[in-house]
């Protein structure tokens, strides 16, 4: 009796062992990581800046919004991103507007422009594409899957291959941010910038161009986030269909404490959690708990923060 | 004159926002010779740092030239003075906490390897050169986060040097240093010197003036009162003209004999041999003990930044910095006690800080009147508010304290600086059982409205209250106390009896850190 | 808010919103007027209509204080879908389960379990931010975003109900709750139920608390005026701890209210952003205890009054979607009243 319990359970185990140690799970975790990873690259820069920033949902819903309409009318999916990122980096100009010249609350704001998108999005259906609720035509191309000449045929790594540009333009953003922030004038400014703005004045530099470079930045990687959910694939957009990601960038952001390589680890790390939870579906485990990953992870990341000196937000 | 590399005339400076509106600048000519020391000296409140700050480019004079080597220019930017070898080292640095010292140095002026990246090796370098040659010891490579005050303050330095400045600026750079870190900033001063660059440097502190300078311009309310050379001058001759000559005798509004006749009188507070952990401006208290009795002023004199806050702020509960000794009132030891226990036992204070912590700036007058009131009989029961009795006592505070304003719901940002403050007066006095701690308590407030404060205050040490006045204005503290003790670096160094003294310049004397007794100190 | 101009604000607030939402609505090629004649209609005319513009309104009332308990204290409880949820799956799960009680004890019953619930919920982020500065928007969202989970799961695997498992698509809720638990409909058929006299009396206990009270006035000038505040004695720590468990319960009775007196069971996906809009009613009301009932009511009017402006004319839901999030983002941009106030000033020749 007990023989068989064992057997079932060990192969229980090797079951779930084996999902999540699948390619299938990795190159899936990459594409469900990439808008998490956009956005969170986007967030962590503002809040470097001193901008703790929570409307990148709603500046990511703008760029998928906007990656349909560039592919649908201009039939051409690099259209669609290129106008997915002007829209969004508008958006979030205007957001920048409000929150360094309007004297703005972050975070009220933030819920604020998040509204707007979606509600601005979801009105936008009927004039533009005479829909409701969603639009979806086949005509529409997608971004094209690229294929690494000689990844693609090693096992494991080629994990790597296979995706479209704007998860390879994820990757890059990674490093050129990283450098930005960390070994140009200009990084050090925005650095300074989020941790003794009177430096930046004392400097006879003015604040708020530097909060709108900032926020153009954080335009550009939700756009391309945007892009990549809506015609990254299956060229669609549907209300809503940035549903909460950019909160689990947020989430990222603030697990990492905006340290860039560390954002970009817990953006694979949602992502990858995220891909686990769907194949464990699939075993008839509960995913609710896999979902929650990302939360808990993060409210662990911030507890410390009140018990050191200096806490993760200086603000508040 | 090609000795002056700089001059600045007749600038003038006023701040009409507030109400009594400042002028903080009044027709101040200052000139600078090539290769001098000067400092520049005067109380809280002089002019001091809006006069500097305008040499630098963060404020524009409303009257009034500056000149560079004879040339007339207009500053309107901090990157002005910066190109034009102007440099300033302020009071609270500006440094980035996790740059490097190297990084901090350089900061928007860093050197670039391939166009877009910031050489961090060739920072380091400049740093090491920069540092080898003015003898300022720093290492490069360190956090400023995690650097003692005084490497900062050196960075700080290195860094106006390596922007090219030739007259370097310096906002009271002592303050934060101890008495071995401020002479080895001095040896610094002259080996700038020797190489050519010119040394303003704002200070109260006369001995240093004394030790270092060569020249000096003392600025009283917003005027110049006299320049010098040091050579020609004593501590006791500068602080005469810091503080203005001699005690008005008839400006005395108390008198001491009158208000302590009664031996038998209770001690209200007594402090005892209290030391406090430094604070974040680096003052510790060291050894403070006073005792305040029924009917006195106790006046606490010093310039700002000596102290006096922290001092209150134990009495007050409102920071927990007690490291050592005892605060008793009527003989209860309130050492621990916080802010609402405080409050409880009626010790009112009269805070300084007007508009952070004095009043609520989105409230109405009301709601500004009826803190702590709210919670005690007769306006409030164990859960509810007698709003009846609490509108009553907010007109009749109105009323009594003379403030204007148009009803008790009148929002409180709409009254002048004075009647703000006698919100604030009102509303402690009524709540206060015996003791009052009054800070500033007429720090910007216009002439008829400080009378009213005065007689306030007196009124209620005839009642036999107890009053602690912590005052940077020496009229106030002349005029009103029975006793004062001057502070300066977390140490009562000397107390002094209003009625006998004869001399402000004793007072001085204290203040700028002189002990009774070692005056008649020439350069 | 500046110099008692905040009704001002919000006035202007309104006609900027409204001018930008009726641009949209010409655009759209209807005409305005038209427009908003079918959403007051929708919302007035008729019985039905006016009691659905008052069953919207309750929900919106009480996570409308809930939000305005924890903002009025300078704090930010984004955790009030979760709230929402947890409340409204105790008071199905002890409707369904409590037999042979009478209404009138297992109606409070439920109600203060959930009540209960809620708050030791959001324990962690009061502790948290109140005992040591933890940024509480943070924690307290994710904490929600785990409850709706955590809901999700506990229905599914543990009290579904059986009638669905059969089906194809299946829908994660519960059983009926007890005929005893449920919250009596006031003109039946429609869906206005005796929550509405809860959210009255909450409003009301809201009312008394802030004006009449001791603790209401502290309450308010913690979060006006922190130091003012500590200055004057009130116990910051423990006010803003309170203040957010208050806030967490308040957020679950929203949602047993809605399951107990709408639903009658617990429906996965129940709460249409009821947490988003409470923060709304909140900000809308100035977080005043007349302002945010009169609020929740303004919002009750546009969700039902839009529905039918929907059906009747060519504009959509989202106008006033529109509508409503610009009037967030007006409010809080302090810095451009300024600017128009000082607009104003300099022609005036100051």
């Amino acid at each position: 009796m007990n023989c068989c319990v064992c057997a079932v359970c060990i192969r229980r185990v090797s079951n779930v062992l084996e999902v999540i140690f699948s390619e299938h799970t990795l190159m899936t975790g990459i594409s469900l990581a990439t808008p998490i990873l956009l956005c969170a690259l986007g967030g962590a820069v503002c809040s470097k800046a001193g901008n703790f920033n929570i409307a990148l949902e709603g500046f990511m819903l703008t760029g998928a919004f906007f990656g349909v309409v560039g592919a649908y009318f201009w039939k051409n999916a690099l259209v669609g991103v290129f106008l997915a990122v002007g829209a969004t980096v508008l958006l979030a100009l205007l957001y920048g507007l409000f929150v360094s010249v309007f004297k703005a609350h972050e975070i009220i704001l933030g819920f604020g422009f998040n509204m707007l998108a979606i509600a601005l999005t979801g009105w936008l259906l009927g004039p533009i594409f005479g829909g409701k609720g969603s639009f979806y035509d086949p005509t529409t191309p997608s971004l094209a899957k690229i294929h690494l000449p000689l990844i693609k045929d090693i096992p494991l790594l080629r994990v790597l291959s296979g995706h479209n540009i704007i998860v390879y333009l994820s990757w890059v953003a990674i490093v050129f941010l990283f450098v930005l922030l960390y070994r140009t004038p200009l990084g050090y400014k925005i650095r300074a910038l989020g941790e003794n703005p009177m430096a930046i004045t004392a400097s006879g530099l003015n604040v708020q161009k530097y909060m709108f470079l900032v926020e153009i930045i954080a335009g550009i990687t939700c756009g391309l986030a945007g892009a990549f959910l809506s015609i990254g694939n299956l060229s669609m957009f549907t209300e809503k269909m940035t549903d909460g990601r950019g909160f689990i960038a947020v989430a990222a952001v603030g697990f990492s404490n905006a340290y860039l390589p560390l954002t970009a680890f817990a953006s694979f790390l949602f992502g990858i959690a995220n891909s686990i939870a769907i194949q464990l579906q699939g075993l008839g485990l509960p995913t609710e708990f896999v979902d929650m990953i990302p939360y808990i992870l993060t409210i662990l990341a911030i507890v410390p923060s009140g018990f050191r000196r200096k806490g993760i937000f200086k603000h508040l | 004159m090609s000795d002056t590399i700089l001059e600045l005339r007749n600038i003038t400076k006023v701040f009409p926002d507030l109400e009594t509106p400042v002028i903080a600048n009044d027709r101040v000519s200052f000139k600078l010779r090539r290769g001098e020391i000067h400092a520049i000296v005067g109380e809280n409140g002089a002019g001091k740092t809006t006069l500097m700050n305008i040499l630098y480019g963060l404020l524009t004079p409303d009257e009034g030239e500056i000149y560079l080597n004879g040339e007339r220019v207009q500053l309107k930017n901090p990157r002005d003075a910066i190109a034009r070898g102007i440099g300033m080292v302020h009071q609270h640095f500006m440094l980035i906490p996790s740059f490097t010292v190297a990084e901090n140095l350089v900061f928007t002026f860093e050197p670039t390897k391939n166009r877009y990246f910031v050489d961090k090796e060739r920072a380091v370098e400049i740093t090491r050169q920069i540092s080898e040659r003015y003898g300022l010891h720093v290492d490069p490579h360190q956090k400023i986060a995690e650097c003692p005050l005084s490497m900062r303050q050196r960075v700080e330095i290195l860094k106006i040097l390596f922007q090219g400045a030739n007259i370097l600026i310096f906002d009271e750079p002592t303050a934060v240093l101890t008495p071995q870190e401020a002479d080895e900033l001095f040896s610094a001063f002259r080996e700038l010197k020797r190489d050519g660059k010119s040394i303003i440097f704002i200070t109260h502190k006369l001995r240093e003036v004394m030790a270092v300078a060569d020249r000096v311009t003392v600025i009283r309310k917003g005027q110049v009162v006299d320049v010098a050379a040091v050579k020609d001058c004593t501590i006791e001759s500068l602080s005469e003209k810091m503080v203005g000559r001699k005690v008005d005798i008839h400006g005395r509004k108390v008198d001491s004999a009158e208000l302590t006749a009664d031996p038998k009188r209770e001690t209200i507070l007594e402090v005892r041999n209290l030391v406090t952990e430094h604070s974040r401006t680096g003052v510790a208290l060291q050894d403070i003990s006073f005792i305040v009795k029924a009917g006195d002023i106790v006046g606490v004199a010093g310039v700002g930044g000596n102290g006096q806050d922290e001092l209150v702020e134990c009495i007050t509960g409102l920071d927990k910095i007690i490291k050592n000794g005892k605060i008793f009132y009527r003989g209860l030891d309130i050492t621990s006690y916080n802010a609402h226990q405080i409050r409880e036992l009626g010790i009112a204070y009269i805070t300084g800080e007007r508009y952070v912590r004095g009043i609520s700036a989105n409230s109405s007058v009301y709601d500004n009147l009826i803190m702590g009131a709210h919670r005690r009989s007769p306006w409030a029961g164990r859960l509810f508010m007698s709003l009846k009795r609490l509108r009553e006592l907010a007109d009749h505070l109105i009323e009594k304290y003379n403030i204007k304003a148009s009803s008790r719901n009148t929002h409180i940002m709409n009254l002048s600086g004075g009647n703000i403050q006698k919100c604030i007066l009102a509303r402690e006095l009524n709540l206060a059982k015996d003791l009052i701690v009054a800070e500033e308590p007429t720090r910007g407030v216009d002439v008829g409205s400080i009378e009213f404060i005065h007689n306030q205050l007196i009124e209620k040490s005839k009642e036999g209250y107890g009053i602690i006045l912590v005052s940077t204005d020496l009229d106030e503290i002349l005029s009103l106390s029975t006793k004062i003790i001057v502070m300066y670096r977390g140490r009562i160094i000397g107390t002094v009896d209003p009625e006998t003294v004869a001399d402000r310049k004793e007072i001085g004397l204290l203040m700028a850190g002189i002990p009774a007794g070692e005056g008649s100190e020439t350069a | 808010m500046k110099r008692g101009s905040a009704l001002l604000r919000l006035g202007l607030s309104l006609i900027i919103a409204l001018l930008i939402s009726s641009l949209f609505i010409f655009v759209a090629g209807e005409k305005p007027s038209f427009a908003y004649y079918h959403l007051i209609r929708g919302a007035f005319y008729g019985r039905m209509n006016m009691l659905t513009t008052l069953r919207w309104t309750v929900p919106f009332i009480i996570t409308g204080i809930a939000a305005t308990i924890s903002f009025r204290a300078g704090l930010f409880n984004m955790g009030l879908e979760g709230c929402i949820y947890l409340g409204g799956l105790t008071a199905a799960v002890l409707g369904m389960y409590i037999t042979n009680l009478p209404a009138i004890l297992h109606i409070p019953l439920c109600l203060a379990a959930a009540m209960l619930v809620g708050a030791l919920w959001v324990y962690l982020p009061a502790r948290l931010k109140a005992y040591r500065g933890v940024n509480e928007v943070i924690v307290s969202w994710m904490l929600s975003y785990i409850a709706v989970l955590l809901c999700q799961f506990l229905v599914s695997a543990i009290f579904q109900d059986p009638a669905d498992v059969s089906q194809a698509a299946q829908q994660v809720r519960t059983p009926y709750i007890q005929k005893s638990a449920v919250l009596a409909q006031l003109v039946p058929p429609f869906q206005l139920n005796a929550s509405l006299y809860i959210a009255l009396v909450l409003a009301g206990l809201f009312f008394v608390f802030s004006v009449y009270t001791k603790y209401g006035y502290e309450h308010k000038m913690l979060g006006l005026a922190k130091e003012f505040a500590r200055y004057g004695g009130v116990n910051i720590e423990k006010m803003q701890f309170w203040s957010f468990l208050a806030s967490g319960a308040v957020g679950a009775l929203a949602g047993a209210t809605e399951v107990m007196g709408v639903h009658h069971r617990y429906i996965h996906g129940f709460s249409t952003d009821m947490g988003a809009n409470g923060i709304l009613v909140a900000l809308m009301g100035r977080l005043n205890p007349v302002g945010v009932p009169l609020a929740g009511f303004f919002m009750g009017v546009i969700q039902n009054g839009s529905r039918a402006m929907a059906r009747m004319s060519n504009v959509s839901l989202d106008t006033v979607r529109i509508f409503t999030s610009i009037i967030v983002i007006c409010l809080t941009a302090e810095g451009l009243f300024e600017l128009l106030r000082l607009r104003r000033l300099h022609k005036e020749g100051k």
